[in-house]
């Protein structure tokens, strides 16, 4: 059995984050704590196989996206790879720029007071469960490709393909965001 | 003032297909040489490799040379790095109270099983 003490000591910093991909995951407060609960019990129960020297974020980090998908998908196989449309690059980008031209505020910027903590969560959110995951995992957790692509167990240029198209997405939820608030027209400058 | 105004839903629509760097003639480079124009479109289909740290060293001063003369894109790269910044920035939630107490009890539990268990051996 492994060493409580020690386990608690290099595993709780993880937990506000693991915390918050659970519920963007589940979508559910509750959900939530109930995979972040199973992925420590999951992790401590493994815990004497893991391996000095190896990534212990990302290992946590597949251990709750495993979890997730066993628990949360397992009547949901095949994901919704097909039929996800596809956007353009640069979607937000290009819009932001053309509301506000020449006011010296910077699209950045304008992306910062625009959008609040609860849109970009539900953008996230909204986003089909693969494309999900893997935004969580690249753009809130910093996680490499392959590193990704480990902890999903999909081949790197999926998850490539995954991320770069859910931004796209995501991207395109902020916008729509935008327009049913009235802030953001979008014409062609 | 376009009608598209009018119309935002109906005018990002149409203007999905292109996936044009130009759009709206926002993008305006000094010489609109077709390779200038060539060069852009292909900076910003690797912006996201660029981003990531995903691109060869190479490939990635092929990229850093054309941004350090290419205002436009330049903007662009930033613009994507910093909403990935504000992504990451906004999307933190608080643990709830309580959950950590829950995972402390719950490998209590874990432990005091497993014991058990050892001693029926
Ligand atoms: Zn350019």
């Amino acid at each position: 059995m492994a060493d409580q003490a020690r386990f608690v000591e290099m595993t709780m910093e993880f937990m506000p984050a693991l915390y918050s991909a659970a519920l963007r995951m589940t979508r559910n407060p509750s959900d939530a704590e109930d995979l972040v609960q199973e992925t420590y019990l999951k992790a401590f129960r493994g815990f004497g196989g893991f391996q000095e020297g190896t990534n212990l974020k990302a290992w946590l980090y597949r251990i709750l996206t495993n979890t997730y998908i066993n628990i949360y998908r397992a009547n949901q196989r095949k994901p919704e790879e097909t039929g996800v449309p596809e956007v353009e690059d640069l979607y937000l980008y290009r819009r932001l720029s053309a509301i506000d031209p020449g006011m010296g505020r910077s699209a950045e910027d304008q992306a910062m007071e625009l959008f609040t903590d609860d849109d970009i969560k539900l953008a996230i959110e909204s986003l089909p469960e693969s494309f999900r995951i893997a935004v969580i995992l690249s753009d809130v957790e910093g996680f490499a490709y392959k590193e990704i692509a480990e902890i999903t167990e999909v081949p790197v240029g999926t998850v490539m393909s995954r991320i770069h198209r859910g931004r796209k997405l995501l991207q395109k939820a902020l916008v729509q965001y935008g327009m049913d608030r009235g802030l953001v027209s979008v014409g062609d400058a | 003032m376009s009608e598209a105004n009018l119309n935002p839903k109906m005018n990002m629509e149409s203007q999905q297909a292109g996936g044009q760097f130009e759009y709206g003639g926002q993008f305006e480079h000094g010489c609109g040489s077709s390779s200038a124009h060539k060069e852009c479109q292909e900076s910003i289909e690797t912006l996201y490799f660029y981003l990531d740290g995903e691109l060869t060293d190479d490939k990635r001063e092929v990229i850093k040379a054309h941004l350090d003369k290419c205002q436009p894109c330049l903007e662009a790269f930033d613009f994507e790095d910093e909403l990935r910044r504000i992504i990451s920035m906004k999307c933190k939630d608080r643990v709830p109270e309580g959950l950590k107490d829950k995972v402390f009890q719950a490998i209590e539990v874990e432990m005091t099983n497993s014991l058990t268990s050892d001693q029926d051996k």
